[in-house]
C-alpha cells in the first residue's frame, strides 16, 4: 500500500521536524542575552548565594548539553517542566492560555469566515463588475493593515460600549452559564472582531478565485445551458465546490492564527497564548517559552498533515503522484 | 510567505494565492459595516454586570499580577493584593507615611535599638476561625530570616538585621536585631503575617515548597479581605473578611482588572467598567489631568516615587570612553539635558526635574538645596572646551583618538523612554556629543550594563528608571553601595566613604542625626554625578464618581502599606 | 465600468494595458517614495522636532496636527516613510536574493540540494516567525540593520519554494534541454535560459516581500524591539499606543501611520500580482482554485 507508506513517511518527517524545531528553540533561547536569574535576583540585598541557589533550582548550573538532554528526557515523558516565573507547571499555564485563546481565535475565525466567504461569493458571482473590484480591494486592504492598529482603532470607536480589557467581568457573582457566556462574549467582541477584520481578506480572495473557476467549469456551464436559473446554479453547484479549497485554507491558517494573535492579545490584555509567549520571552522563562513554541510547532505540523490528507482525498491526482513534497 | 504575514505556517499557501489574483481597484467601499455596529453592540449594554453595587471596588491595572504568593510575586499590583489578604504588624498612613498600628496595637523599641516588643490585638482571626497570635508573627519572621538567602530572598530586605523573633505569649512578640536598624518598623510594614498552621509545612527543609504554594478560594487569609475567586492572570476577586480586626469598611468586594493599553483602562473608567486605577503613569495618559476631569472623572496627583535616570558606568577599569570617568564631563553632559522639556513633553507636565537621589516624596529626607542642573548648552560647551575635547570636522568632539559618540542603552519598558532619549540626544548634539541608542528589554539591559560577565567594562551610559519598595531613604541610597554592584548599582559606583556613611545612617535611631547623614550622603552622590537624576514622576489617581474618600500617596491611590486607602472609601 | 470589467475578463488585455489598480498602486508608492526622499528638504529639523504642544489639533500650519512629542505628524509620516520603506526594500531584496538563489539552484539541479532546501523550508514553516523574530531581536540587539537582517533571514523560504517550482518547470522546457544538449554549461544555462524565465516571479516576490517586511517592522516596533532613535510608521503606532493618543482623542496621530502601511501593502500586493500575471499568463484567473492554490504540489511539479 503506497498510501500507507506515504503516511508513515510523513509522520516520521513530522516527528523529525518537531525535534529539529525543539532543538533550535532550546539553544536560541539560552543564547539570548539576559537570563531569568539575573532578573529575579535583582532585588535589594539580592546576593550571589541567591543567584547560585536559583541557578541550581532551575538546573541552569549544568552544562548546556546536559540541560538539553534533560529537557529531551523530560519531554519524552510528556513533562514540559515548571515555569520559572510563577512556579506552576508549564502545562497548566499553557492549557489556561490555550483555553483563553481558543474562543478568541474561534470567534475571530467565524467573523473572518463570514466576511470572507460572503464577500468572496459576491465577488465571484459578480466577476468583473464593480462589486467584484470593491470586494477584492477591500479584502486586500483590510488584510494589509497592522492588527495592532486595527485593534486600537476599534478601541477608539467602541470603548464605552464594550469592555476594553480582560476576559470576564469578575463581579458576576455566581453567574448562570448563560450570563457567563454573554459576559465572555462581550469581552471577546473587540479582540475577535480585530482578528476577524485582519484575517478575512485571504478567505475572500481564495473563495472568489474558486468561485470563478468553478463557474467556468463544464458542469456549471452545462447546468446553465440546461436552463437552470443562475442563482440556483450558484447555490447548488458552484458554491459547494468552491468551498472546498477555502475550507482547507482555513484549516491551515488556524494553527498560525494562534501564534499570530500576539499583537491583538497585547492590545486587549487577553491572557492567551500570544501574550504568554511574549511575557515569557520578556522574563526569559525558558520552560514557558519552550512549551509555548512547542505547542505552536506541533499545531502547525498537525494542520499541515491534515491539510495534506484532505488534499489527497479531494484530488486523486495528488495521490497518484505520490510523496512529492 | 509574501502576503501572509500574520500566520507564519501557511506562508507559501496564501502567498501563492495572492500572487495569482487578478484585481482591479476601487477605493472607498467598506466602512458601512463598521459604522453600523455601535447600535447593535449598545444593545448588549451593561447586561449581566453587578458592578453597579456601591460597595464594590474595581481597580484597573495596566500591569499583570504575576502571582499572589509573597515568595514569588514581583509585580507591584500583586504585592498590593497580597497585603489586603494578610495582617501586618504595622502600616504606613498619610502623606508622610507615618507608622500606625495594624495587628500590633502598640510597640516599644529598646534604647539600643536591638529589640522591639509588639503587643498584638487579641481579636484577630484567620478566615478558618483560628485566632491570629504572636506565634504566627514569630513563625513568619523566623521563616523569612531562616530562608533569607533561599526561598525567601525576595522578602529578605524587610527582615534585614533581625536575628530572631519570639512569641512570649499569644499577644506579645519580641523581635531581636543584631544591630539597630533606623527604619526597622517601616520595613516590618512590608511583612505579611502568614498563618503558621497553613505555612509550616512548606516552610520546612530548605523552604523550596514556599514558592509553589497555590492560592485559591480555600486559602487561609486573615487581613482586610479574603480571596473568593482566583484565576492566575485573569481574575483576582476579594471579599471583606468578616472577622477582620481593623476599622469598619464599606467595600465588601474588591477586584482587579488588567488592561493591555492605558487608554483602554481610562476608557473603562469613563464607562464605569472600573471605579479607580492604580499605578497610572503620566507618560501614558496622553495629556493633562484636566482633560480627564472634563470627562467626569476625579483625578489627583502627588509627588511620586518613580524616577527616571541616566546611569554612567564609572568603573575605573572600564575599557573604552574613559573620559566619562571624569566627573566634570558628566556634569557638562548633565547640563546638556533639558529636564524641563522632559517634564513637559514626556510627562505631560506631571512631574518635576530631578536633582537628588532622595525624592521630594520622601518629605524631610529630601535635600531641596540640591538643585537639578539647569539646561545650559553654553556652560556645558565651556566645560568641555576647557577640558580640551576639540570638535572634529563632523562637529563631534574627540576624546583622544575616540569620538565622543556613545551607545546609550535604553530600557524598552521605560514609559516614554524613546522620547526622553530624543531630548537628551537633541541637547548633547549641541555639545558635540553623539548618541547611539540601543533599546533593550529588562533582561538584556541587566546584561548590557554589567557586560562582560558582570565585570562592568563595556557599558557607557544607560537610561532607566526605578520605584523603591519603601518610602525610607535607605531604599534608594542602598542602590549605590558597593555591595549592590551586580544588583541595582547600575553605575558600578563604589565609594568606601559612601558605604560607611550609609551603614552609619542606617543604624542611627535619632531622626535628626540620621537626617544630617542622609543629607551628606545625597550631596556626596549628587556631586559625583555617576547617576544623573532626570525627573521625578508624579503619582496619579483617577476615579469615577461612585465612591469617595480616595487618599493619595506617593505610591498612588492604592499602595501595599496603607489600609486607610481602602477602609476610608465610602459610597458617594 | 465596462472598461474595468473588460480588462478583468480578458487576460490578454490585462497583460498589455496597465489596469487602474496598477496605476493607483504605482501612484501611491511614488507618492510615499517622493515624500520620503523630500523629507529632509521639507522638514529639515528631522523627526521628533518639537514645534508645539503635545497632541495639538490639526491647524493650517500643521495639517495633521502634532503628536505626543509635539512634532508635526506630517513630518513624522514622511521621516517615518524613509525608515519603513528602507526596511521594506532592503529586507525585501534580501528575502528575494536569498530565496531566489536557493530556489533557482535547487529547482535547476534537484537532487540532494533540493531535498535539503525543501526540508529547510519545512523547518522555517513550523517555527513561529513573529516570536522567533522577537527572540532574535533581543539576541542581536535592535539596530535598524538587525531588524532588516532578521526579517530577511526568516522570510526567504517562501520565495525559495515558489522560485524552485518555476525553475523546475523551466528546466523541463525544450529549449533549455536543447541548450544543454548543445553543450552550454550549467552556469550559462541557468543565467541565460532559466533566470529570465524566473525574473518576473522574482519581481513579484520582491514587491510582496517589501510589504511583508514593513508589516514585521511595525510588529517589532510595537513590541518595543526596534531601534527607537529613528521613527517609522510602526513606531508611530507604538507611540500612540503607549502615550495615550486614544485618551487624548488624537485621531490625527492614530490614523495616518496605519493607513499608510495599509496603502503601501495594498499597492505592493497589486503590483506583485500583476507583475506575475502579465509575464505568465498561465497563472491567470481561470487556473486558480483547488488544483493550484497550494504550491508546490506534486501535480504542478509533474506538469
Amino acid at each position: 500500500m503506497g498510501a500507507l507508506r506515504t503516511i508513515g513517511r510523513r509522520l516520521v518527517g513530522a516527528v523529525l521536524l518537531i525535534w529539529l524545531a525543539v532543538t533550535f528553540d532550546f539553544f536560541l533561547f539560552r543564547l539570548a542575552p539576559g537570563n531569568p536569574v539575573d532578573q529575579m535576583s535583582r532585588i535589594p540585598q539580592g546576593s550571589a548565594e541567591l543567584q547560585a541557589q536559583l541557578n541550581r533550582e532551575f538546573g541552569l548550573d549544568q552544562p548546556m548539553l546536559v540541560q538539553y538532554l534533560r529537557y529531551l528526557e523530560q519531554l519524552s515523558q510528556g513533562n514540559l517542566g515548571v515555569s520559572f516565573v510563577n512556579r506552576r507547571p508549564v502545562r497548566e499555564n499553557l492549557v489556561d492560555a490555550l483555553l483563553n485563546t481558543l474562543p478568541l481565535v474561534g470567534l475571530g475565525l467565524l467573523v473572518a469566515i463570514a466576511l470572507g466567504i460572503g464577500l468572496g461569493v459576491l465577488a465571484g458571482a459578480y466577476r468583473g463588475r464593480s462589486v467584484d473590484h470593491g470586494a477584492v480591494t477591500l479584502a486586500t486592504f483590510m488584510y494589509s493593515l497592522p492588527p495592532q492598529w486595527v485593534g486600537m482603532v476599534l478601541l477608539f470607536l467602541f470603548s464605552g460600549l464594550l469592555p476594553t480589557g480582560g476576559m470576564t467581568d469578575q463581579f458576576l457573582i455566581d453567574p448562570t452559564p448563560a450570563q457567563k457566556l454573554l459576559d465572555v462574549g462581550r469581552h471577546l467582541l473587540l479582540p475577535a472582531l480585530t482578528l476577524g477584520l485582519v484575517m478575512f481578506g485571504q478567505y475572500t480572495l481564495i473563495m472568489r478565485s474558486s468561485m470563478v473557476e468553478t463557474l467556468s467549469d463544464d458542469y456549471v456551464l452545462t447546468a446553465r445551458a440546461k436552463g437552470f436559473r443562475p442563482r440556483y446554479v450558484l447555490r447548488r453547484h458552484a458554491l459547494r465546490n468552491a468551498l472546498l479549497p477555502t475550507v482547507t485554507l482555513i484549516g491551515l491558517s488556524v494553527g498560525a492564527m494562534v501564534g499570530g494573535a500576539i499583537l491583538i492579545e497585547v492590545v486587549f490584555s487577553w491572557p492567551g497564548v500570544g501574550r504568554t509567549i511574549y511575557d515569557s520571552i520578556v522574563a526569559r522563562d525558558y520552560p514557558m517559552m519552550q512549551g509555548a513554541f512547542l505547542v505552536f510547532t506541533v499545531s502547525v505540523v498537525l494542520f499541515n498533515l491534515l491539510a495534506d490528507a484532505t488534499y489527497s482525498l479531494l484530488d486523486p491526482r495528488v495521490r497518484r503522484a505520490g510523496a512529492g513534497r | 510567505m509574501f502576503v501572509v504575514r500574520k500566520h507564519d505556517g501557511i506562508a507559501d499557501v496564501a502567498g501563492h494565492v495572492l500572487s495569482r489574483r487578478s484585481m482591479l481597484f476601487r477605493m472607498g467601499v467598506g466602512g458601512a459595516m463598521v459604522v453600523g455596529l455601535p447600535s447593535l453592540l449598545a444593545a448588549c449594554g451593561d447586561s449581566g454586570s453587578s458592578g453597579g453595587n456601591a460597595a464594590t471596588l474595581r481597580i484597573g491595572l495596566t500591569s499583570e499580577m504575576d502571582s499572589l504568593n509573597p515568595f514569588v510575586q514581583q509585580s507591584a499590583a500583586a504585592v498590593i493584593a497580597t497585603h489586603l489578604l494578610y495582617p501586618t504588624l504595622l502600616r504606613l498612613e498619610g502623606d508622610d507615611f507615618a507608622v500606625e498600628p495594624d495587628l500590633a496595637d502598640d510597640y516599644e523599641v529598646a534604647p539600643d535599638g536591638r529589640l522591639i516588643t509588639f503587643t498584638l490585638k487579641t481579636t484577630a482571626k484567620w478566615s478558618d476561625g483560628e485566632p491570629v497570635t504572636a506565634r504566627d508573627a514569630a513563625f513568619t519572621i523566623n521563616m523569612l530570616v531562616q530562608h533569607r538567602e533561599g526561598a525567601a530572598a525576595l522578602l529578605a530586605q524587610y527582615v534585614v538585621g533581625i536575628t530572631e523573633a519570639e512569641a512570649t505569649d499569644d499577644e506579645t512578640l519580641v523581635v531581636r536585631y543584631s544591630e539597630p536598624i533606623a527604619n526597622a518598623t517601616g520595613l516590618l510594614t512590608r511583612v505579611v503575617i502568614l498563618p503558621e498552621h497553613a505555612w509550616s509545612e512548606p516552610a520546612s527543609g530548605d523552604g523550596a515548597a514556599l514558592k509553589t504554594v497555590e492560592f485559591n478560594e480555600g486559602t487561609v487569609c486573615g487581613g482586610q479581605f479574603v480571596l473568593t475567586k482566583y484565576t492566575p492572570k485573569e481574575i483576582v476577586l476579594l471579599e471583606a473578611h468578616a472577622d477582620w480586626y481593623g476599622d469598619k469598611q464599606s467595600i465588601s468586594t474588591l477586584g482587579f482588572v488588567t488592561f493591555g493599553a492605558p487608554d483602554a483602562m481610562i476608557k473603562a473608567l469613563e464607562s464605569s467598567e472600573i471605579d479607580a486605577v492604580a499605578l497610572l503613569s503620566p507618560s501614558t495618559v496622553g495629556g493633562s489631568l484636566d482633560q480627564l476631569e472634563g470627562k467626569g472623572l476625579t483625578t489627583d496627583q502627588a509627588p511620586g516615587f518613580v524616577m527616571n535616570n541616566v546611569y554612567f558606568n564609572v568603573n575605573p577599569k572600564k575599557t573604552q570612553h574613559r573620559e566619562l570617568l571624569e566627573p566634570e564631563v558628566r556634569r557638562a553632559l548633565s547640563m546638556g539635558i533639558d529636564r524641563e522639556r522632559i517634564v513637559e513633553v514626556v510627562l505631560f507636565g506631571m512631574g518635576e526635574p530631578a536633582g537628588s537621589l532622595v525624592y521630594p516624596a520622601m518629605g524631610d529626607w529630601h535635600d531641596s538645596s540640591l538643585v537639578p542642573d539647569a539646561f545650559d548648552v553654553d556652560g556645558a560647551n565651556e566645560i568641555l572646551d576647557g577640558l580640551g575635547f576639540e570638535r572634529g570636522s563632523d562637529g563631534i568632539r574627540m576624546a583622544g583618538d575616540e569620538k565622543m559618540s556613545y551607545t546609550v542603552n535604553l530600557a524598552s519598558g521605560l514609559a516614554g523612554g524613546d522620547r526622553i532619549l530624543q531630548i537628551i540626544s537633541d541637547g548633547w548634539t549641541q555639545l558635540g556629543v553623539a548618541v547611539k541608542p540601543s533599546t533593550l528589554d529588562a533582561a538584556a539591559m541587566i546584561d548590557a550594563i554589567s557586560a562582560p560577565d558582570g565585570k562592568y567594562l563595556t557599558n557607557d551610559i544607560a537610561v532607566w528608571g526605578f520605584l523603591p519598595a519603601s518610602p525610607d531613604p535607605s531604599a534608594v541610597l542602598d542602590h549605590f553601595i558597593t555591595a549592590s554592584i551586580g544588583g541595582f548599582n547600575n553605575c558600578h559606583y563604589s565609594d568606601p566613604e559612601f558605604d560607611r556613611m550609609y551603614d552609619e545612617q542606617n543604624a542611627t535611631l535619632d531622626v535628626d542625626g540620621r537626617r544630617r547623614m542622609v543629607y551628606d550622603l545625597q550631596r556626596r552622590f549628587f556631586d559625583a554625578r555617576a547617576m544623573l537624576a532626570l525627573v521625578y514622576v508624579n503619582a496619579l489617581a483617577a476615579s469615577g464618581s461612585k465612591l469617595t474618600g480616595y487618599q493619595m500617596s506617593g505610591f498612588g491611590p492604592f499602595n501595599a502599606v496603607s489600609r486607610d486607602q481602602v477602609t476610608q472609601l465610602r459610597p458617594a | 465600468m465596462s472598461a474595468l470589467a473588460e480588462s478583468a475578463r480578458s487576460t490578454r488585455r490585462t497583460a498589455r494595458r496597465p489596469t487602474p489598480g496598477l496605476v493607483f498602486s504605482i501612484a501611491v508608492l511614488s507618492l510615499f517614495t517622493a515624500g520620503a526622499l523630500l523629507a529632509p528638504a521639507l522638514f529639515p529639523a528631522g523627526s521628533g522636532a518639537q514645534v508645539g504642544d503635545p497632541y495639538a489639533f490639526p491647524s493650517s500650519s500643521h495639517v495633521l496636527g502634532l503628536d505626543d512629542a509635539g512634532s508635526d505628524v506630517v513630518a513624522e509620516l514622511l521621516w517615518g516613510a524613509r525608515v519603513s520603506l528602507l526596511v521594506g526594500v532592503l529586507a525585501g531584496v534580501m528575502t528575494v536574493v536569498l530565496g531566489g538563489i536557493a530556489g533557482l539552484v535547487s529547482g535547476y539541479f534537484g537532487g540532494w540540494f533540493e531535498t535539503l532546501l525543501m526540508r529547510t523550508t519545512d523547518f522555517f514553516l513550523v517555527i513561529p516567525v513573529l516570536p522567533v523574530m522577537i527572540v532574535v531581536a533581543a539576541l542581536y540587539g535592535t539596530r535598524l540593520v538587525n531588524t532588516i537582517v532578521i526579517i530577511g533571514l526568516l522570510s526567504w523560504p517562501g520565495t525559495a519554494r515558489v522560485v524552485r517550482s518555476q525553475a523546475k518547470t523551466v528546466r523541463q522546457r525544450l529549449y533549455v534541454r536543447r541548450a544543454r544538449a548543445m553543450g552550454a554549461s550549467h552556469g550559462r544555462t541557468l543565467i541565460q535560459h532559466v533566470l529570465p524565465q524566473v525574473v518576473p516571479l522574482l519581481g513579484a516576490s520582491t514587491a510582496l516581500a517589501i510589504g511583508h517586511a514593513i508589516f514585521f517592522e511595525a510588529a517589532l516596533r510595537f513590541l518595543g524591539l526596534a531601534d527607537r532613535s529613528t521613527t517609522s510608521w510602526g513606531q508611530m503606532i507604538a507611540d500612540s499606543f503607549e502615550r495615550g493618543a486614544i485618551t487624548a482623542e488624537a485621531w490625527w496621530v492614530l490614523l495616518p501611520p496605519g493607513l499608510a502601511i495599509g496603502l503601501v501593502l495594498l499597492s505592493t500586493t497589486v503590483i506583485g500580482r500583476q507583475l506575475e500575471q502579465r509575464t505568465n499568463p498561465r497563472l491567470s484567473v481561470s487556473h486558480l482554485g483547488l488544483r493550484s492554490f497550494r504550491r508546490p504540489t506534486p501535480v504542478q511539479e509533474a506538469q
